[in-house]
């Protein structure tokens, strides 16, 4: 029998929820925080009913401990947070870096610093996803732009964080968590699944840290006859602190970094829209590329060549791209609600290969497509077309 | 009181491959590491299932000696980690081993919602009274007084006294032993493992390198006789008046009360019988439906408001539900085969001040998701009125509610009309409280979403059960008050803004 899907009115707060759960996510600890609340209420009334538990700890820095604890047992987990909370879990965050403990971590970002604008969107987290935490790391971090998205790259975040052993960050934004968007549930639940792998040695030949062709050793759940150390402290293969054998130091630095940055051209996404013939690419993410697009529209119905790239995974920063980008191209245009963060990174990725024109608005207000008009405008006719 | 297990008994518990740890010759740590691996023997667990949480400083290092599962967390946050672990996994045995800086200064929040939650995890604290890692600062247990790196005229502030702080935080068990008597440390242990609850031992312990020779406790025997001397069990110190205890070291159990295991408790009381149970259904509901199955929704072509992109605002004030009539309105579009963005004004302003609920629809993709002029504007208070007046579109209706806002003057090109939504709503749904759904109604005839059924589905799903009749009264009256505005207006009427 032929079926068709019922669309579904639904929050990109709830989407992010619900994709946690397909994703097989069956732990959320976690700690209200506007605009991210939604994802921790949504958790507490689903996972109860599959076999999975919420706990509301004392603060953020506890939630992603928690999280972090409870991954180990071999459960997916996850938190979501806001700007104050996010900066709080910085440390714990590492930890998971370093220790390579799978987790999800949502941002759904508001003004800041600081308390700064706790109902308003900003994309001001960009760097402190990336760097947030202290010491040489790599992280692995998606934005969404749609309501759909934040169901399928909360699933992909779940994906990469297994198969990569790390924890993924999702950047969204309070816009796109609080708007509603009709989406087809019944498509987004054929997003494909990665479960996490269990290890295929005996406990005796299990080096829950060793590096293998496909960067990572599964990690066994905690709580079983894998009695496996995990620290914190530069450890060897096996999990013990090493903390005087500048080889080793050496070694597990290089591999953090290595183990995602090696594979970034498997990990990051980017999606092009009129690229073809573009002679002005737009670089455009989250709740901004939505902006974006109604500019390239704008652009395309009078004639002018721009087309949009619109990074879905932000870290690792799509290098290799931007540069193809920036060698068809004569300007990046790369509208932001803060103040240059990824032209910056942009424009140190192509390395002068294009002109990059960064516009920025921080006043809590989503970029309108004709600001972004304006600029496209200027770049247009400082080439000497009319625009 | 029980043997100590021999030291052949033990080997096992231990990664020989770790050995020697980093402590100091005469540090008490190794005698809380072989008292816990006593306990842990002597209570016959399975070691599969234990796992050994710690945190940072000296202390934390005795998690990786341990031949269990073992997690060296970061500072302060080992409990943290360890609720973790146990609400995954409520079978494992889970020992959280702190120092007193870990447990009482920057994890002190975490002992004591550990404590009230009630959460089945012990936590072992090795209290030195001292930061012995980096050198030796005080802590929040050292004495007031004695002399550190960081308080070298003796320190001035009070410690605390940690079995008093997780008891009045609703610890289920607490006890004290010293590492002067490790028997009865290790029973005192080993009664805390078996505990359901949070249980909560403090081991005293020394550090001569740090707290010693700065207090004049020369060497670890010294520190070893102070303890001894300054030892009293909990039940001859309970004959004794508070001033006489003074600043004893009290041992043993100092209470035990059966209480509620979180774990348990959120099985028996949060957890749902699983969907596979219920027949199958799935957490994500229907999401399909039979393609022979009648259309539930008509479009009326004739929508009075249209074009490509259609954006509504509903201005009111929290409390007024214009959120809840976005939503549903949103939700009759979609059926209707609409792409819809719904988007709403959060925070203090949505609290008793002016507040807004916007929809955009159209039948192509969405993208940019502001409303930025509103070719539908429904106001229902006054507040919101002048407040939003200003962005209706310039061919745009603007539909108020005349026992709310007082009349909006003309404004070029905008259809403004009056609709009682609130005199509709008590009058003829008897909810006053509906006048967001008459307008839902009244809003719906406008934009030619004037498929009953749909309505009513969709307010069923929306509103509580006991109101769900009342509010279809309400938006099928709203959309009856609309027909009617309407043909009155085609008419000449005088409402015509
Ligand atoms: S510094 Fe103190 S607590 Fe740390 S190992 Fe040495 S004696 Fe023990």
């Amino acid at each position: 029998m032929s079926e068709k899907s019922i669309p579904r009115l639904v929050q990109g707060n709830e989407a992010i929820a619900l994709g946690a759960i397909h994703a097989g996510c069956r732990f959320y600890g976690g700690y209200p925080i506007t605009p991210s609340t939604e994802i921790a209420e949504e958790m507490s009334r689903l996972l109860p009913h599959i076999g999975g538990s919420y706990v509301q700890m004392e603060d953020e820095i506890s939630s992603i401990a928690a999280v972090i604890g409870a991954s180990l047992t071999g459960q997916k987990s996850m938190t979501a947070t806001s700007g104050p909370g996010f900066s709080l879990m910085q440390e714990n965050l590492g930890y998971a870096a370093m220790a390579e403990i799978p987790l999800v971590l949502v941002n759904v970002q508001r003004g800041g610093p600081s308390t700064g604008l706790p109902t308003d969107p900003a994309q001001g987290d960009m760097m402190q996803a990336r760097w947030g935490t202290h010491g040489e790391h790599s992280i692995i971090a998606l934005v969404p732009s749609t309501v759909a998205e934040c169901f399928t790259l909360t699933v992909e975040a779940f994906n990469l964080s297994e198969r990569y052993r790390t924890p993924v960050i999702i950047l969204s934004d309070a816009l796109i968590g609080h708007m509603r968007e009709n989406i087809r549930l019944d498509q987004l639940l054929k997003a494909k699944v990665i479960e996490r792998p269990q290890p295929w040695m005996s406990p005796e030949d299990y080096r829950p840290f060793a590096s293998t062709e496909r960067t990572v050793v599964p990690l066994a759940p905690i709580g079983t006859e894998y009695r496996y150390r995990v620290t914190g402290l530069v450890h060897d293969m096996s999990g013990s602190p090493k903390t005087g054998d500048k080889r080793t130091i050496e070694d597990t630095g290089r591999r953090l970094r290595s183990k995602i940055y090696d594979y970034r051209e498997e990990i990051t996404r980017v999606e092009m829209t009129a690229m073809d013939d573009a002679e002005v690419a737009i670089f455009a993410y989250g709740s901004v590329a939505r902006s974006a697009y109604e500019a390239v529209m704008w652009a395309r119905e009078r004639g002018h060549k721009v087309g949009m790239v619109r990074p879905i995974t932000i870290w690792p920063f799509p290098t290799l791209q931007m540069r193809e980008v920036a060698d068809q191209v004569h300007s990046i245009v790369v509208p932001e609600m803060n103040i240059k963060q990824i032209a910056w990174e942009t424009r140190a990725a192509i390395e002068g290969r294009a002109n990059v024109v960064s516009m920025n608005r921080i006043d809590g207000t989503l970029i309108a497509p004709g600001e972004i008009i304006s600029s496209l405008r200027d770049v247009l006719r400082a080439k000497g077309g009319a625009a | 009181m029980s043997r100590q297990p021999s030291t052949s008994d033990l080997l096992k518990y231990y990664r020989q491959e770790s050995l020697p740890t980093i402590w100091c010759p005469g540090c008490g740590l190794g005698i809380v590491m072989r008292s816990l691996v006593s306990a842990i023997h002597e209570s016959g667990i399975d070691p599969d299932k234990v796992v050994i949480v710690s945190g940072i400083g000296c202390s934390g290092r005795m998690s990786g000696y341990m031949n269990f599962s073992s997690v060296h967390t970061t500072h302060g946050r080992a409990l943290a980690f360890a609720t973790g672990i146990k609400m995954a996994n409520p079978d494992l045995h889970v020992v959280v081993i702190m120092g007193d800086g870990d447990a009482s200064a920057i994890g002190g929040n975490h002992l004591i919602h550990a404590a009230r939650r009630n959460i089945g995890v012990t936590a072992l604290v090795a209290n030195n009274s001292t930061y012995g890692m980096t050198g030796g600062q005080y802590s929040p247990t050292t004495p007031v007084g004695a002399k550190s790196t960081t308080s070298v005229k003796g320190n001035i502030e009070t410690g605390f006294d940690l079995i008093d702080l997780v008891s009045a935080a609703g610890a289920s068990f607490t006890a004290r032993g010293a590492v002067a008597y490790p028997t009865q440390l290790t029973s005192t242990i080993q009664k805390a493992i078996e505990w359901e609850g949070f249980s909560f031992v403090e081991a005293v312990t020394h550090c001569p390198t740090c707290f010693g020779r700065k207090n004049s406790l020369k060497t670890p025997g010294d520190m070893l006789r102070a303890q001894k001397e300054a030892t009293i069990s909990f039940a001859k110190a309970k004959l004794l008046k508070p001033h006489e205890i003074g600043g004893r070291i009290v041992t043993g159990v100092h209470f035990m009360e059966k209480r509620p295991e979180y774990t348990t408790l959120y099985e028996e009381q949060i957890r749902e019988p699983s969907m596979a149970e219920q027949g199958g259904a799935s957490i994500f509901g229907q999401t399909t439906q039979d393609v022979a199955a009648p259309a539930v929704q008509e479009y009326s072509e004739s929508a009075t408001v249209h074009g490509d992109r259609i954006g509504i605002r509903i201005g009111g004030t929290g409390g007024q539900g214009v959120i809840t009539a976005g939503v549903m309105l949103a939700e009759v579009a979609m059926a209707a085969g609409f792409n819809v963005v719904q988007g709403q004004v959060y925070g203090p302003e949505a609290r008793g001040g002016a507040s807004r609920c916007e929809v955009l629809m159209s039948k192509a993709p969405i993208f940019y998701p502001e409303v930025t002029t509103a070719d539908l504007m429904v106001l229902l208070s006054q507040q919101a009125a002048d407040k939003y007046i200003a962005s209706a579109g310039p061919m745009g209706y603007v539909l108020y509610d005349p026992a709310k806002v007082k009349t909006p003057q003309a404004l070029p090109g905008r259809t403004i009309l009056p609709v009682d939504f609130t005199r509709i709503a008590k009058e003829l749904a008897g909810v006053e409280m509906a006048a967001n759904v008459v307008a839902l109604g009244a809003s719906a005839v406008l934009l030619g979403l004037t498929d009953e059924a749909c309505i009513r589905k969709v307010i069923g799903q929306r509103v509580p059960k006991k109101v769900v009749d009342a509010n279809i009264e309400a938006a099928l009256e709203g959309m009856n008050a609309m027909l009617a505005a309407l043909s009155g207006s085609f008419e000449g009427s005088a409402d015509l803004g």
